[in-house]
């Protein structure tokens, strides 16, 4: 849809569009499916990764400490590809 | 940009802060400048205090000092390095101060600007940890500490192809990028969501119909701002724990 | 792609470019004003203000180890005093128990001794007895016999008219009396 609008507007006013203005427009379009995509992965494995950490602690209170700490480690990694998706997101969005 | 009513404010307004002194040389002072030095002073008032005073049941000042440091020594040098890690509680330590008080200052009135959702401080730090892990490395096992991360022992010999590009990469140049942008990038977005949220009531404050739903975007501005709090914290966690991972598999690579 | 390539011929296109601010790159200055803040706080805590913290921490942890110590040797020292207690105990029960046997053993000792003598008396006084009974039963045989010999031949020798031989009738008597005392029914 958005590379259809883009496209469209391109064609419309190819002539009075600056590369700047193209550029911004379409960055700007795209830059939310860049990060609704880059979101995805991470979402479910933060939430798997979580989930099982919750099982461990259930059957083992007494390694609750070591298990949350891991379990951060594991969401400091993989939440880092939706945080690169966001900062994708800035630079198509506002450079 | 203007959306409906809705006027975002363009990033550089939300994001860069002019020099209040020193403009266009290398030592404009601006906001960022002076969080960043508040954070180092008020963590060292927080030890000049504490080490001045000796009582045997700590109490406030000494207190925080006190259990911050157990709260390195037993939850990031004890889980990431293991024994022989007691040295590098100095430098872990100050990190975490560093990055908690810069992180916070988000959410602080007068401030709401944390220092780290500019790439400047998570890169300076970030490339601390890079130079200290590898440092650490070849200082405790010479140059075979790249060797050993480049060539895992234990791969047959022509998965090397594969592994090493792989290892090299992963271990010397997405360990110290990662650190930093997931740093930056987490503060810079809670940053833009409190912003967004704030332009958001202000905006709803005008336009008289539609002020009903004024307590709903109060209300997030509100929950959100208490989850930055979790979030400033957590990052500064995770920053530190993460060198201190990093500095313990310099030390002790066979794990 | 279409859009892309689209932009990327536009983009050549036209040359003109608008200076927009990018929002993750940091400035020279604020690198320059993190690194010297993040020294000045490493450098100082490293080596001035943290040192006396940690020195009183290390105090209070010295001071906790040695108050452990002594108490774990008052605790072993009442776990000294509560054995040699228990020693002592188990060594007058013992004492005791030894008493207790030793004085059974005599009173039973005691006692065979009185019951085989009262057995040895009875014994003796059982064999007076029958040797009484015995001479008793002797003499008062012998009168008998002489008795019923006696009436026997005053009787046989009324039944015969005529005097009989004392000594055949004697030795008939004697049989007879041999015969009841011995092979009598029993």
């Amino acid at each position: 849809m958005s590379l259809l609008h883009t496209a469209a507007e391109l064609a419309q006013e190819a002539a009075t569009y600056t590369a700047a203005e193209a550029k911004a427009n379409a960055g700007a379009s795209s830059a939310g499916y860049a990060y609704g995509l880059a979101a995805i992965g991470p979402g479910i494995g933060i939430g798997y990764l979580v989930g099982q950490a919750v099982t461990a602690m259930a059957r083992q209170p007494e390694s609750a400490g070591m298990v949350r700490t891991t379990m951060f480690l594991g969401i400091a990694f993989t939440e880092a590809l939706a945080l690169i998706g966001f900062v994708v997101f800035i630079l198509l969005k506002f450079v | 940009m203007i959306i409906g009513a809705l006027e975002f404010p363009p990033i550089e307004n939300v994001v860069e802060w002019p020099a209040w002194f020193g403009d266009g040389t290398p030592f404009a002072f601006n906001k960022i400048a002076f969080i960043n030095l508040l954070a180092a002073l008020i963590t060292i008032g927080i030890f000049m205090v504490a080490g001045s005073k000796k009582a045997v049941v700590p109490r406030g000042v000494q207190n925080l000092a006190e259990t911050s440091v157990d709260f390195i020594r037993n939850e990031v040098i004890a889980p990431g390095i293991g024994h022989g890690g007691e040295r590098y509680l100095p430098m872990l330590l100050s990190m975490f101060f560093f990055l908690f008080f810069s992180n916070i200052t988000g959410i602080i009135p007068l401030f709401n600007m944390p220092a780290t959702a500019r790439m400047a401080t998570p890169l300076v730090l970030a490339l601390l940890a890079w130079i200290w892990f590898i440092g650490v490395g070849l200082k405790h096992h010479g140059f075979s500490y790249i060797t050993g991360a480049l060539f895992p022992p234990g791969v047959p010999k022509a998965l090397y192809l594969l592994v090493t590009p792989i290892e090299f990469v992963s271990t010397f140049l997405v360990r110290p990028f990662s650190l930093a942008v997931r740093l930056f990038a987490n503060m810079l977005a809670g940053h833009i969501l409190l912003v967004t949220f704030s332009v958001l009531c202000i905006t709803l404050w005008g336009l008289q119909p539609l002020v009903a739903a004024l307590p709903l975007s109060l209300f997030m501005l509100i929950a959100l701002t208490g989850f930055e709090v979790l979030v400033a914290f957590l990052q500064a966690y995770i920053f530190t724990i993460l060198t201190a991972v990093y500095i313990g598999g310099a030390l002790h690579p066979e794990h | 792609m279409l859009a892309t390539a689209l932009l990327l011929a536009a983009e050549t296109h036209s040359e003109e470019t608008t200076k927009t601010v990018n929002p993750i790159l940091p400035t020279g200055a604020e690198i320059f004003w993190a690194v010297v803040t993040f020294f000045l706080l490493w450098l100082l805590l490293r080596y001035v203000f943290l040192p006396p913290v940690m020195r009183v921490m290390e105090e209070r942890e010295e001071r906790l180890r040695e108050a452990r110590a002594a108490a774990e040797g008052a605790t072993s020292g009442a776990d000294d005093a509560v054995a040699a207690y228990d020693r002592r105990v188990n060594e007058a029960r013992a004492e005791a128990n030894a008493i207790v046997t030793a004085a059974r053993d005599e009173v039973e000792v005691y006692r065979a001794q009185k019951l085989a003598e009262a057995n040895a008396e009875v014994a003796a006084m059982r064999e007076q007895a029958a040797a009484e009974v015995a001479a008793a039963k002797a003499a008062a045989l012998q009168q008998l016999r002489g008795q019923v010999a006696g009436v026997a031949v005053n009787a046989a020798s009324r039944v015969v008219q005529k005097d009989l031989p004392l000594d055949a009738q004697l030795q008939v008597i004697e049989d007879y009396v041999n015969q009841a005392n011995g092979g009598g029914p029993r």
